[in-house]
Parts: structure tokens; C-alpha cells; sequence
């Protein structure tokens, strides 16, 4: 059985606050709720939700769409977007937990990372530091999300060649934004090369790709 | 009575700032004997207890509507069962209470064993109504109403589709394909299927096979090959590798190259000159099978220049070996590239040559190609060679990775001969779906049991599915 490894990064600081943090919940759902109607992802997608603000936290670590329950998100009133500490907390998880392939084990499809903001990094140094170590991971895909007009592209450029960027974080741009991601999933488990990156479906309307 | 007592001295303290039991003793005395008075204090205490207990119950509730409780996920057409901990999900201040669960999920409750079980028939979000009281509320109390999620997730076999792939492709192929025949005093059969990850989204079968046997030299040549997933034209690959190995040993297993061939096989067997038979033959075999799978490359790559593609978008693995029939045994030549596997097997002397080793990653999916440009430089081919001499065997056996993946699951499985009596005991018919491979039948019905034998559910793995069977 190989498992197909999602990681979904997400800014839960102050300005997620609200009606923007109650889209992503949405989302959420809805991600989930489409993954389960795919038999390959239902079969073999496994998920884990790290969250950042001042604090970072992995909400669970990777489970099997099968008997995942999303848990209650919540967001302090104010306070600084650690994505540096975010990324770093992933690339350890990463290590922990992902199957690499041997002759004894049968290894993980290349695990997908959306990590998704409504601002900035705060913490610089830290997200410095870990561009290169996620980099370094091979990654099938990793996608960043600007969601609203404060978040800022050029630094998840940094980190990946797929930025998209919504004009607004509502409810419906979300919804949309997460069904595309729940269709690049889907592509997660093409059989490929040893080098070959995974193209991904084009994104709907209300999802820019920054280029 | 000295309760009262107590009472009155703090009350009239506090309120009055009168120290009555120095003050006005006489009075706390007849105070303590008034009807009225104790009267009232009964009537404070009762009021302080009720109004205790309303706040309480009030608590209790808003607890357990606050706390999060998940049930753990349920599939359709599965036996379920849930058991509350009451104590653990903080629902253990609660009185009377009933479940109530919608009549469309085929769940019930057992409130003895505070389990929820069955056999929920359709997918779905449900909701779940927990009606409770606290302790023991009595009847005029009305419930209170908690809803809790219960996911019931699809069959994931109810989930794929079976589309039709675009038969006005140029490069279309059909969704199965098998083939039986017999090599010499053996038989085979193949057979090749579409996966359900690929008819799901009505993509093409990307595995191919050809096989030939040539009533002259009594060789025979069997080919199976896996188009890459994320190549668009690899169901084309694959097919041109297949056909080119074969077309090509019509060519080349003939006249004097033959009998060098046959002469350094002899060699090597009868010991001899084994030494210097074997140099020979090694050499031979490098240069008569490299050779073989290099023109499949260069095939391919004509066919992308033909179609203003690149050779990458036809990427496919490869495996073939050529047999035949001698009076000491069966020499067995093979040819590996990509995943898959190959290999003899004897179940009566418990013997397993695997002709090779499967190209994988550190990911899953991850493979090497024919269409790869490293494969023959610097004679790298050279280990993709094997060559092997048996007195007999029960089956020699290709497969591409939609077969081994589910019935090895790892490269070390492949080389572990208790693996290879599970395949062979499954083919047999110990399987779920019972169906058997009957080796003694005809090769014609073989190939349909074969064919059907395909069909075997593994989660997660459906990809193309091709075998072939020499036996």
C-alpha cells in the first residue's frame, strides 16, 4: 500500500482571524469531502495540517483520508506569521514520518506541500534557512498560496516556481482554491521518472498563477 | 441548631455589624426557638440548593455541548462498531439520555454497551443526535440536543468509473488484450488489462506484451512493457518495445549467429570448455540481446521524430526473454529494464531464478525507462543481461509492476521463493474472488480464467495489469 503524503501548511495568525479562518475551515471540508468521492485518494492520500502563527503546531500528523476528522482550528488575536518556524517543524515532520523506497519497504509516492498565507514571513531568518532544507526534500509539488491583497507573492516564490494568489480570502475563492488542490492531488500518483516534476491541473479563475 | 446558630451570628455580623452574642444574647437565644425564624432558614438553605443545582446543571450542559466528540469514520457496505467512553469524552454527568440516529445509516445503539454498530449502508455525513439531562432531572426537564458527526466513507470499489479510453486516438489500444500458445512442449498465456486508475479517467491501457515462437530454431521470445503514467505517449512505447524484440529475433536467431550462439550455450553446459564458452557466450549474449532492446530505443525515437514528439513522452519499461528447449534443459536469456519482474520458478525443487533487478526509486513510481538516454552508455546495459540454464521449471513468469506491486509489495519479495508459491497458490484459486487458473485446461480457457484472474482487488494498486505465463 503507498501512501500518497499531503502536507497542508496553513497561516492561522491574527489577520486569519474571523470570517477568513472560518473560509479555510469551509475549505477544509470541502477538500476533504472531494478527496473521499476519489477512490485513488480515498485509498491512498494521508494528511497532516500544520498551522503557524506565533506558535507552530501540527494539528495531526500524516492519517489516512479513511479516518481523518478534521479538529477545531483556532487563531490568537494578534501576533507574528512564523512560516520560517512553520516550514522548519514540516521538514522534521517530514523526515519522521515519510517511507522512503528499499528493498524491504515499499516507499511513499513524492509527498505534495501547499502552504497557504495571508501575509508575510515574520520570522526571516528562520524562513531562510528552510527554503533550502524543503528544497532539498524533492517534493512531488509544493504550492504557495497568496490569499487577499496583504500577502505578499515574492517570498513563496523563494520557495517554489507555483505561486498562486487569490484576491480575496472569502469563502467562495477558497473553496475553489482547495478543489484545485484536491485535483493536483489527484495527479500525485502518476507514475514518473526519477526527476520529473508533476504537472499540475490548470487553476480555475479566481486562482492566479503568479509567474 | 447550632448550624442556625452560626448562621445568625454571621449574618447579623456581617449585615449589621452587631455582635449579637455579646451584645443581645437573650435575643440569639429566642431566635433559636422562633418557628418564623427557622422557618426562613430552611427556606434560605433550600433556595441556596436549588439554585446550586440549576447553576450546576447549567455547567454540565454547556460542558458536554462544548466538547468535541468524533466517532471514528465508517465505510459503506463494512461492519461498524463505535463503543462511547463516557467518562474519557467528559458525558459522564449525564442522567437520561437517548441516541438518536437517522434510519438511512442501518446504525443502532445498545445502551448497555454504549456501542453504535452495524452496516451502514451509504456514504454520506450524518448526524447524530445525543438527547440528554443531567443527573437525575426529572420529566418535566426538556432534552438537550448534541449532534455528532458521523463520516461514513464510500466502498472505495463503488468510486471507479470504468470510461471508455478515445478510440479515434491514433495511438489508441484495446483495454485488454490476452494471447495463448505454446512454446515447444510448453505452454503459454498472457494477458494484459487496463487499471482502474486508468479507466477512471478513460486513459489508455499503457502496458503492452508480444510474444513469438519460431518452429525452426525452437526458440521463443516472450516481451512485457509498462508506458510510463505521466508519458503521454508511452501506450505506444510500450507497444513498439514489445513488437520491436520480437520482429527482431525473427532476424537474428537464424544461420550462422545462431549456431555461434547455440555452440557457446552448449560449451558452457557440458563444462568442458566452460571457461572459455562462457566468455563467448557472455559476450554473444550482451551483443544479441543488448542489441535487441537498443533498437527498441531507437524504434521509438524514430516513431517520436516521425510525430515531431520527444522520445520521453513514449518512456516505457521493458522486459523479454528468449527461451528454448536443449536436451540438458531450458536456456533462459533475459532482458530488465524499469520495474516489473521476471522470473523461473520451480515449486516441485523450490528453486527461483529472477532474472534480474527492478530499477526503483526512493518514491513510489519511481522507475527507469528503455527511453532513457543512460541506459546504454558505457555498456551499462550489460547487468540488464542474464542468462540461465535449468533442467526444468513450473512457470516462467513476466510481469509489469500493476502485478507485482500488489503481490510482492517489495523488490526484496521478488527474490523470496515463499512469494512466488503465494502467486502461484493465488493462480491456483486461493484468492477472495476463487478464481482459479486451471493449468491442466486448455491454454485457451487458461487465458480466459487468466483474464479474469486480473480482476483481484488490491487497495491502491490499480495500475495496468499484464502477466505472462510459460508453463
Amino acid at each position: 500500500m503507498r501512501r500518497l503524503p499531503v502536507y497542508l501548511l496553513l497561516d492561522t495568525s491574527g489577520s486569519m482571524r474571523g470570517e477568513r479562518i472560518e473560509a479555510v475551515k469551509n475549505g477544509l471540508q470541502v477538500l476533504v469531502s472531494k478527496l473521499r468521492q476519489d477512490p485513488f485518494a480515498l485509498e491512498s492520500v494521508w494528511i497532516s495540517i500544520i498551522t503557524f502563527d506565533r506558535e507552530v503546531k501540527q494539528l495531526f500528523p500524516l492519517t489516512d483520508l479513511e479516518s481523518l476528522q478534521l479538529p477545531e482550528i483556532t487563531t490568537p488575536e494578534s501576533g507574528p506569521t512564523n512560516m520560517g518556524a512553520a516550514l522548519l517543524k514540516f521538514c522534521e515532520q517530514l523526515d519522521k514520518e515519510l517511507l522512503k523506497g528499499s528493498a524491504e519497504q515499499k516507499g511513499d509516492w513524492r509527498p505534495l506541500l501547499f502552504l497557504m498565507t495571508d501575509g508575510k514571513p515574520s520570522d526571516l531568518a528562520d524562513f531562510r534557512k528552510a527554503v533550502p532544507m524543503v528544497k532539498a526534500r524533492n517534493l512531488g509539488t509544493i504550492v504557495g498560496c497568496a490569499a487577499g491583497a496583504e500577502a505578499q507573492d515574492s517570498y513563496l516564490k523563494e520557495l517554489t516556481d507555483t505561486v498562486v494568489h487569490l484576491d480575496t480570502a472569502d469563502s467562495s475563492t477558497l473553496v475553489s482554491f482547495f478543489k484545485w488542490v484536491s485535483d493536483s492531488i489527484g495527479t500525485g500518483n502518476k507514475s514518473v521518472g526519477t526527476s520529473e516534476d508533476i504537472v499540475l491541473p490548470a487553476p480555475p479563475a479566481e486562482v492566479h498563477l503568479i509567474v | 441548631m447550632d448550624q442556625l446558630r452560626g448562621y445568625l451570628i454571621q449574618l447579623l455580623q456581617q449585615k449589621c455589624q452587631v455582635d449579637i452574642v455579646k451584645q443581645h444574647p437573650a435575643v440569639l437565644e429566642d431566635a433559636l426557638n422562633s418557628n418564623d425564624i427557622i422557618a426562613a432558614y430552611q427556606a434560605i438553605q433550600d433556595n441556596q440548593k436549588n439554585i446550586i443545582t440549576a447553576m450546576t446543571e447549567k455547567m454540565d450542559i454547556a460542558d458536554i455541548m462544548g466538547r468535541h466528540i468524533t466517532m471514528s469514520n465508517a465505510t459503506a457496505g463494512k461492519d461498524y462498531s463505535y463503543t462511547f467512553d463516557f467518562v474519557q469524552q467528559g458525558l459522564q454527568r449525564m442522567g437520561t439520555y437517548e441516541m438518536v440516529i437517522p434510519e438511512v445509516t442501518g446504525l443502532s445503539y445498545d445502551p448497555a454497551t454504549r456501542t453504535v454498530s452495524g452496516k451502514p449502508a451509504q456514504q454520506g455525513e450524518f448526524r447524530l443526535h445525543l438527547r440528554f439531562k443531567i443527573g437525575d432531572a426529572g420529566e418535566e426537564k426538556p432534552f438537550n440536543d448534541k449532534e455528532i458527526l458521523l463520516i461514513v466513507n464510500a466502498d472505495p470499489k463503488s468510486l471507479w468509473k470504468n470510461l471508455d479510453s478515445d478510440k479515434a486516438d491514433p495511438y489508441w489500444k484495446e483495454d485488454e488484450q490476452s494471447a495463448s500458445s505454446h512454446m515447444g512442449s510448453r505452454k503459454l498465456i498472457i494477458a494484459s488489462k487496463r487499471g482502474r486508475s486508468h479507466a477512471h479517467e478513460a486513459r489508455f491501457r499503457d502496458d503492452a506484451f508480444s510474444a513469438v515462437f519460431f518452429e525452426e530454431s525452437q526458440w521463443g521470445v516472450i516481451a512485457v512493457a509498462d508506458g510510463a503514467g505521466s508519458a503521454k505517449y508511452s501506450r505506444k512505447g510500450s507497444q513498439i518495445a514489445c513488437e520491436t524484440v520480437t520482429a527482431y529475433f525473427r532476424e537474428k536467431l537464424t544461420g550462422e549467429k545462431l549456431t555461434e550462439f547455440e555452440a557457446a550455450i552448449r560449451d558452457t553446459v557440458n563444462g568442458e570448455s566452460y571457461a572459455e564458452g562462457q566468455k563467448r557466450l557472455s559476450a554473444l549474449l550482451v551483443d544479441l540481446v543488448g542489441n535487441g532492446a537498443f533498437l527498441a530505443q531507437a524504434k521509438i525515437k524514430e516513431e517520436a521524430d516521425q510525430h515531431s514528439a520527444v522520445i520521453k513522452d513514449y518512456a516505457t519499461t521493458l522486459i523479454f526473454t528468449l527461451i528454448k528447449q536443449f536436451d540438458f534443459g531450458y536456456a533462459i536469456a533475459a532482458f530488465w529494464v524499469g520495474d516489473g519482474g521476471a522470473g523461473i520458478y520451480n515449486k516441485t525443487t523450490n528453486d527461483l531464478t529472477v532474472l534480474g533487478e527492478p530499477d526503483s526509486g526512493e518514491f513510489a513510481g519511481q522507475t527507469r525507462f528503455l527511453t532513457m538516454s543512460d541506459i546504454f552508455k558505457d555498456g551499462a546495459y550489460a547487468t540488464r543481461v542474464r542468462f540461465k540454464v535449468v533442467k526444468d521449471f513450473t512457470a516462467l513468469v513476466l510481469m509489469t509492476d500493476g502485478i507485482t506491486d500488489p503481490k510482492f509489495q517489495t523488490d526484496a519479495n521478488l527474490g523470496r521463493i515463499e512469494k512466488w508459491h503465494e502467486l502461484w497458490e493465488d493462480l491456483n484459486g486461493t484468492n477472495a474472488d476463487q478464481v482459479k487458473v486451471d493449468f491442466t485446461a486448455s491454454e485457451a480457457e487458461a487465458e480466459a480464467a487468466l483474464m479474469q484472474w486480473m480482476d483481484f482487488w488490491s487497495p491502491g494498486n490499480h495500475d495496468d495489469r499484464t502477466i505472462a505465463i510459460l508453463y
